[in-house]
């Protein structure tokens, strides 16, 4: 006899609200999201900017915060901490509170660091490869209890997901425009960055800008929406950052390219993830690092 | 359904609706408020650059100009910025005028050119005969979105 099948609204809620795993990519994202900040921020962020003390207060926060979040200590208030603070010098840029002009923090890269470290307050991160779950495995050890599995909830890595499909397909609606479609665009970008005025008049460079701005167009979409199937995505991950690595080597993207391929994690399925890390770990591995996620070991 | 539930569906539902919605309100609607993110990455580098060839004309006839040579510069990377990229109305008549001034009085010059507009390539100049005279009045080209 088969089983009935889910019904539409209990599968979304799997996929979505109820949505489960091991935490481990979350790790990972955690991790690579605190280096692209420190990269992003280090050098405008440090204390020789600071106009007072309360700024200077400020940027110790900010990395000893951001520093207990990249080691997993007390992560999700670590988390919460670089968030907040986060969030201040984004509106202190964007509205002049507080009068100060940190112009340095208005850009697309700083704005999708923002609402990713906010959205990882959703997310139990500091479950694995942290010194949070360090502590967790000697508290249990010492109490004969067997370790606390590497599991939890995962809707804000979904958020996360939907954040980078977001910016994807608002780039796209973005180039729907005569400007961009006729090539016009990359014209001027090739112009503003490598030719200047003087751009060579020939039908065959026109005719790769305006086809390069359509492949551009076509693959941001596809982006946006295809990360989501796993069948598209053995194809769009690859394409995606070989887009990002160009990306990276033409324009000052600073860390916008390699936040957006750390971010592909965010739609990969935690178990795919913890396979492929066993798989690098070797066979004898493996079988532990099932044991701990499931929280048997 | 207990309320720890309840409330979190509620709040990813709130969540999700602003990441998807919110760029629309600048995006879609051009409104100017700074509450709302924008996801369209480099729209804007290059706008109001200007792109095309200085004339000198001289009675019917029409020469192409070398801006570089005839301003002392053989290695057009070497030459400074505003000669190199051309912004505005503004960048076009200030190397029309140093044209003018290196050309002396009785030639005039003219741009057969384009300026990029969030429209794509608008006509520069085109109906202006002599860029070494002083300009009435103008209007302008759009040049950003929801101008």
């Amino acid at each position: 006899m088969s089983e009935a099948r889910p019904s539409l609204g209990s599968r979304l809620a799997a996929a979505t609200v109820d949505f489960e795993g091991s935490t481990r990519a979350a790790a990972l994202i955690r991790i690579g999201l605190v280096l692209a900040l420190w990269g992003c921020v280090g050098e405008p962020l440090s204390l020789t900017r600071a106009t007072g003390a309360l700024e200077a207060a400020e940027i110790v926060v900010f990395f000893g915060a951001s520093l207990a979040m990249l080691v997993g200590l007390g992560t999700r208030g670590a988390t919460a901490i670089t968030a907040a603070i986060l969030v201040h010098l984004y509106l202190d840029a964007h509205l002049g509170l507080g009068g100060r002009a940190r112009s340095f923090f208005g850009h697309h890269h700083q704005a999708l660091l923002t609402t990713v470290t906010l959205l990882m307050i959703l997310v139990p991160a500091g479950r694995s490869i942290s010194v949070d779950r360090w502590l967790a495995l000697r508290r249990a050890e010492a109490a004969g209890r067997p370790p606390p599995p590497e599991r939890g909830p995962l809707w804000g890595v979904r958020l996360i997901a939907l954040q980078l499909s977001a910016v994807y397909v608002w780039s796209a609606i973005d180039k729907l425009s005569p400007d961009y479609l006729s090539g016009a665009r990359l014209e001027r970008i090739a112009m503003d960055f490598y030719l200047g005025s003087d751009l060579p008049e020939s039908a065959a460079l026109h005719a790769l800008f305006v086809a390069a701005a359509w492949i551009l167009l076509a693959l941001e979409l596809a982006l946006g929406v295809g990360l989501w199937w796993p069948r598209a995505r053995r194809w769009l991950v690859p394409a995606g950052v070989a887009l990002h690595a160009l990306f990276y080597l033409a324009l000052p993207v600073c860390v916008f390219s390699a936040l957006t391929v750390l971010l592909y994690l965010a739609f990969v399925e935690p178990a795919a993830v913890d396979r492929a890390l066993a798989r690098l770990l070797g066979p004898g591995e493996r079988e532990r690092g099932r044991a701990s996620v499931r929280g048997d070991e | 359904m207990g309320v720890r539930r309840i409330l979190r569906i509620a709040t990813m539902a709130l969540i999700a609706a602003w990441i998807v919605a919110a760029p629309a309100w600048r995006q879609l609607h051009g409104a100017r408020t700074r509450w709302m993110p924008t996801w369209d990455m480099y729209a804007e580098p290059g706008l109001e650059i200007v792109r095309g060839r200085f004339l000198a004309v001289r009675g019917d006839h029409l020469e192409e100009l070398d801006r570089y040579a005839l301003l002392g510069h053989r290695e057009p990377r070497a030459a400074p910025r505003w000669l190199r990229t051309i912004r505005g109305e503004a960048g076009a008549l200030r190397v029309a005028r140093a044209l003018c001034e290196r050309l002396g009085g009785d030639v005039a010059i003219r741009l057969d050119g384009q300026i990029a507009t969030w429209d794509g390539w608008q006509p520069l100049f085109a109906d202006v005969d002599d860029l070494c005279r002083p300009l009435g009045p103008r209007p302008i080209t759009r040049r950003r979105r929801h101008e």
